[in-house]
């Protein structure tokens, strides 16, 4: 009579069970005895070269070896499984810091000029881009810049040539985008300026703006307000207050500029704002009809508005950053706190 | 410009604090850029030094014993150089706390007693002149508070004017401008002038040559005049702006200056030749020496103010030493003109001399008033200093300046502002302005705009002026506007947002740099052309224009390791610029984005050890990041530059996307960089253009894929690649990736061998595979490697 060696079996499962300790090794486990090809699969291929009389008694003792596998296999999966979560031994130091993983930090810039294209894309605006070296018509003469006018030192020029120059401002790709495009136009206009300034904590010779430019039938002045007030509430909170004074650009006119109160006295006064309560926040107006006709645009039938702002500047008074050079010596215990 | 608010009421009576007219100003476009107000100086004192001895143990400070009308005279040591006994001074007590909290107290310096200050006009913020004390008219009566006879009770004003308002370069024309904000009336200078029966007009000739430079020019003679110090109202008046009283002369045409806007120049009659005043231009090279004492070459078309034999005065800049009045000068002649903005704005930016005159020249004075300005400053003249004035002026102005006419429709008024102004309200507004109103028709004005304001040209000039002086406040801001939709969102900047969040993710910072840089960084791009170039550099440290990002990145590397950095991973992206010919500007402008890496690649971490940045991180970076956007086919070629060591260039189906590279050794050098710094750079648009492809979807396979690895021993000089061809050459579409997972060198292979792994995943989305199907594509495979690259499987 052949039977299986069910003690031998047993004790090699018994210790092949105290070393499977984790869920790797029991699968492992599982696979040799209880396996498409393991233990129990070979003995029950086995069985059907036996004669016939012996198969029961065969089969019903691979049955006993493999109910006692299964029982056993299921119990240690059990309880790996609750055990699988992590080392829960009285010495794991959980005080001990994570994986260092390291993820880099947007620009404060980029970050200040992502959130303002978010609400002027939502106010419908569009950006358009235009060069870094521009020629004299587009940086200052379609803006309706006087030759030899003292408006013109409003702005230290780095000149390439004789009539090319680093665009002063973006307003020349105020002039790109109306000439290529008719009315009603809605764009905002980011960018890399150049002013010939030596380089100090409140001045870089490079900076980046932002301009924005709406053309359509009807603007008034009143729209001006309301488009850059809506502005300012989406950028530094609904409780910001704003005011609006006249002030000089050749290219717009009226002109007015648009004071925020100080963020950070909340207009009480103090150094920031010297003492005045008020933040220079952005330089508008109504476009120039001069402008406007420059470009071929109708001024009786046209009108529109423009401003445009220093996103350093705006980035300065937001986090209270008193050097301007933080944002272009690439220190990265600087950039890491945005 | 300063303006003092009690010259101001001169002109104007406001019953409102100095916080409140800076705020009008302000918001009307007269920007107060600050606002000092007047002290009472408590504690101050008159004084007289009685004695003044050097200092024991200070060369340049002195001790002095000062008699305040006290019981004693008080011990203070003085460091002004001008200190003498016997002067009247103002002196800071103990305990006196002057402005910006500089608080008074005793002290010993050097080792002397010192109680109190002997103070200069700027520590009482009279004037910014702080060259020495101050010294006070000798009848002051010792013991007596400064403020008693001082007057320090003025507010200054400081403007920060815009170019377009010349007239505001004056008290009047602020005054103006409040009269018109406030509907108050402005009250101008009045005086009388007595004339003597001399005719001036015998006595003297203007002619002028150059009538483009010079459209118009006046002048008046004034006889026996007698040279003297300015009565106290005079020069109080010009101290509270911050100008020094120089004799009553010079005081009467800086007062009227101030008070007017229009520049003034007084000559000493008889130090001129002949009798006539010749304008011209300057011919090359002529040479003047200016009444500073300063000798100038002047350019070309300078208009020159010369009297019969030599030039006396560059016209609307300032005057000559030659001519200029002295304490002795008798006789005068006065000039006022009227000057072409355009021409000198040029002559004084090529001279270099920025004078008060030629700050309201080159912005335009007004060319109407010049009679009234030369009576006016003449009236000042005869009170402060005598003399007897001849009869009339001589007035050259062969073709009068007009003022320019404007038609005003009120519907334009209301429609640029917003909101309906009145008829009443802009009337009134222009009538304070001193517009001309014409006509008034179907509610359009016929106006004359006043000559002081050359800016004011069109309709909506004036419609401005109605704005700012209703005030910006009072339009209400409109609740909505109406939105096109837009045609094209903005599609290019969202993803230009995400090639910038791919980059955060692996873990690269963003830094902006300068664009501009000194020719020796440039260099270190290592691009073969020259750079674009500015001419009027601020330094040569800002001469060139960036070619590369390179340069600057490399810089911001070095800037963090030489601050214990131990690991650098930065990006930016910006605009480069180069040569170009044939573009409008001359140069190409190109968007890139670029990173770069040095040092660990993850710092300190206690699990492990720290790797360090090399080439195939590097090319690891750049692959997984073509990857996101969407590149499936980008192969790198060697390409030289003297800059990077294993340069290659990155290429998408023959376009050329960038490059990468380790920054050569001596690029290394120059910035003391002893690890080993991996760069790329990508050009934005080709990246853009990739983004925006449609993508392609591939059904996931719902049968178990195999894997199996194929190791090849291969010679230790073949290159990867060719290998690599060999799996992409299969022509079986069940192998669905494969990549290489390890190479190995060493025992037991040759010396000259190495091994490659391939790591290879078979599936099929109709069945499950027979692993026989698999192995007999691996041994095609084996047997492809074997015959070409002899390269054996290894076992």
């Amino acid at each position: 009579m052949t039977l299986p060696d069910n003690d031998n079996l047993r004790k090699e499962f018994d210790s092949d069970l105290e070393n499977s300790i984790d869920l790797l090794s029991i699968e492992e486990l599982r696979i040799k005895y209880l396996g498409r090809k393991g233990i129990i699969a070979s003995l029950m291929e086995s069985m059907k070269d036996l004669p016939d009389n012996e198969k029961p008694v065969f089969g019903k003792s691979v049955n006993e070896l493999k109910k006692y596998f299964n029982t056993n296999y299921e119990s240690a999966l059990k309880k790996a499984n609750s055990e699988k979560q992590s080392d829960s031994s009285p010495d794991f130091d959980n005080t001990l810091p994570g994986v260092e993983i390291s993820l880099g930090k947007k620009h404060p810039l980029t970050q200040v000029w992502e959130e303002m294209l978010d609400i002027f894309t939502r106010m419908g605006f569009e950006v358009a881009r235009g060069p870094e070296v521009e020629t004299e018509y587009y940086n200052f003469t379609a803006l309706n810049f006087p030759e030899n006018h003292p408006a013109r030192d409003m702005q230290d020029t780095l000149y390439i040539t004789d009539d090319t120059m680093l665009r002063t401002h973006t307003s020349p790709v105020q002039i790109r985008t109306m000439l290529s495009t008719t009315p009603p136009v809605r764009v905002i206009v980011p960018g890399r300026v150049y002013r010939n300034e030596a380089i100090s904590a409140r001045s870089y010779c490079v900076f980046n703006q932002i301009e924005g430019l709406y053309i359509d039938k009807g603007i008034s002045l009143a729209d001006l307000k309301g488009t850059l007030i809506s502005f300012a509430k989406q950028l530094l909170g609904s409780n910001v207050k704003t005011r609006f004074r006249a002030s000089y650009f050749p290219f717009t006119e009226p002109s007015a500029e648009m004071d925020v109160s100080c963020i950070i006295c909340e207009g009480k006064g103090c150094r920031v704002c010297k003492h005045t309560g008020w933040l220079e926040l952005l330089g508008s107006g109504m476009v120039d009809p001069n402008v406007l006709r420059n470009v071929g645009y109708d001024p009786e039938v046209y009108s529109g508005f423009a401003w445009g702002l220093g996103i350093e500047r705006t980035t300065m008074m937001r986090y209270g950053i008193k050097d301007i050079r933080y944002f272009y010596d690439g220190d990265l215990r600087f950039l890491e706190q945005f | 410009m300063k303006i003092s608010l009690n010259w101001l009421s001169k002109y104007i009576s406001i019953k409102k604090s100095p916080e409140e007219i800076s705020e009008l100003l302000t918001m009307a476009g007269l920007e107060v850029s600050s606002l000092k107000k007047g002290n009472s100086f408590d504690g101050v004192l008159i004084g007289e030094v009685k004695e003044c001895t050097k200092h024991p143990n200070a060369d340049k400070l002195s001790l002095c014993k000062v008699d305040i009308g006290a019981d004693e005279e008080l011990p203070i040591v003085c460091g002004a150089p001008n200190v003498r006994a016997g002067m009247k001074v103002p002196v800071a007590t103990v305990g006196t706390v002057l402005p910006e909290d500089f608080k008074i107290k005793k002290a010993k310096i050097r080792g002397e007693e010192s109680r109190g200050m002997i103070c200069s006009e700027k520590e009482l913020q009279i004037s910014d002149s702080h060259e020495g004390i101050m010294v006070l008219p000798d009848e002051w009566k010792i013991g007596t508070p400064f403020s008693d006879l001082y007057d320090t009770s003025d507010t200054l004003i400081e403007l920060d004017l815009t170019p377009n308002r010349p007239d505001a370069l004056s008290h009047i024309g602020v005054a103006r401008d409040l009269s018109a904000i406030l509907n108050l009336d402005l009250q101008k200078p009045s005086f009388k002038l007595d004339e003597s029966k001399v005719d001036a007009s015998s006595e003297y000739s203007v002619e002028i040559e150059d009538k483009v430079g010079c459209p118009r020019f006046a002048i008046r003679i004034i006889k026996n005049v007698k040279i003297d110090k300015s009565p106290e109202w005079l020069s109080k008046s010009l101290r509270a702006i911050g100008i020094r009283s120089i004799n009553n002369i010079v005081d009467a045409s800086n007062y009227v200056l101030m008070e007017l806007g229009h520049p003034i120049h007084t000559f000493d009659m008889d130090k001129l030749s002949g009798n006539k005043i010749i304008i011209r231009s300057s011919i090359k090279d002529e040479k003047v020496v200016t009444l500073d004492g300063i000798k100038h070459k002047l350019p070309e078309d300078t208009v020159l103010v010369c009297d019969e034999e030599k030039p006396v005065g560059i016209g609307g800049i300032m005057g000559l030493q030659n001519s200029e009045v002295s304490d002795d000068t008798i006789n005068l002649l006065i000039e006022c003109a009227y000057f072409d903005p355009g021409k000198i704005r040029k002559s004084s930016k090529k001279l270099g001399l920025y004078t008060e005159a030629s700050k309201r020249f080159e912005r335009g004075c007004d060319p109407n008033d010049i009679e009234f300005v030369l009576d006016r400053v003449c009236s000042v003249i005869l009170e402060t200093a005598g003399g007897e004035l001849s009869k009339g002026i001589i007035d050259i102005y062969p073709s009068i300046i007009d003022k320019v006419k404007i038609r005003l429709r009120q519907k334009s008024v209301n429609s640029v502002i917003g909101m309906e102004v009145s008829e009443t309200t802009v009337k009134e507004i222009l009538n304070r302005l001193e517009y001309e109103i014409r006509s008034e028709k179907d509610d359009n004005y016929e106006l004359l705009v006043p000559s002081f304001r050359p800016d004011v040209e069109r309709e909506i000039d004036v419609i401005e002026e109605v704005a700012r002086i209703v005030g910006y406040d009072k339009i209400p801001p409109s609740e909505h506007a109406l939105i096109p939709l837009s045609s094209s969102p903005n599609n290019n900047e969202s993803q230009n947002i995400k090639l910038k969040n791919m980059l955060v993710g692996f873990g690269f910072s963003e830094i902006y740099t300068n664009s501009l840089m000194p020719y020796k960084l440039w260099k270190l791009s290592g691009d073969s052309d020259e750079p674009v170039r500015v001419t009027n550099p601020i330094s040569m440290d800002m001469e060139c224009l960036r070619s590369s990002l390179m340069p600057r990145m490399l810089e911001a590397v070095s800037y963090n390791f030489n601050r214990q950095r131990k690991s650098v991973k930065l990006f930016e992206d910006g605009i480069v610029i180069t040569p170009d010919k044939k573009s409008e500007t001359g140069v190409e402008e190109i968007h890139k984005v670029a990173a770069i890496i040095a040092g660990e690649l993850s710092s300190g971490n206690w699990i492990g050890e720290n790797s360090s940045a090399d080439y195939f991180f590097l090319k690891g970076v750049v692959e997984a990041y073509l990857k996101a956007i969407g590149f499936s086919t980008v192969t790198f070629t060697e390409s030289s530059n003297n800059s990077y060591h294993n340069r290659y260039d990155i290429i998408d189906n023959g376009s050329k996307l960038g490059f990468m590279g380790e920054i050569s050794q001596p690029v290394l050098k120059e910035f003391d960089l002893e690890v080993g710094v991996f760069y790329f750079e990508l050009e934005v648009s080709l990246l853009l253009k990739e983004m925006k492809k449609d993508i392609s979807f591939l059904e996931p396979s719902k049968y178990p894929s195999i894997m199996r690895d194929l190791s090849f021993i291969i010679d230790d000089s073949m290159q990867s690649e060719k290998l690599t061809a060999i799996f992409e050459g299969t022509n079986t579409d069940l192998l669905k990736s494969f990549k290489i997972s390890s190479v190995y060198k060493g025992s037991p292979l040759k010396e000259n061998e190495k091994s490659i792994t391939y790591h290879l995943i078979f599936s099929s989305n109709e069945r499950t595979l027979e692993e026989s199907e698999i192995d007999k594509i691996c041994e095609g495979i084996i047997n492809v490697a074997s015959d070409s690259l002899n390269a054996n499987l290894r076992v």
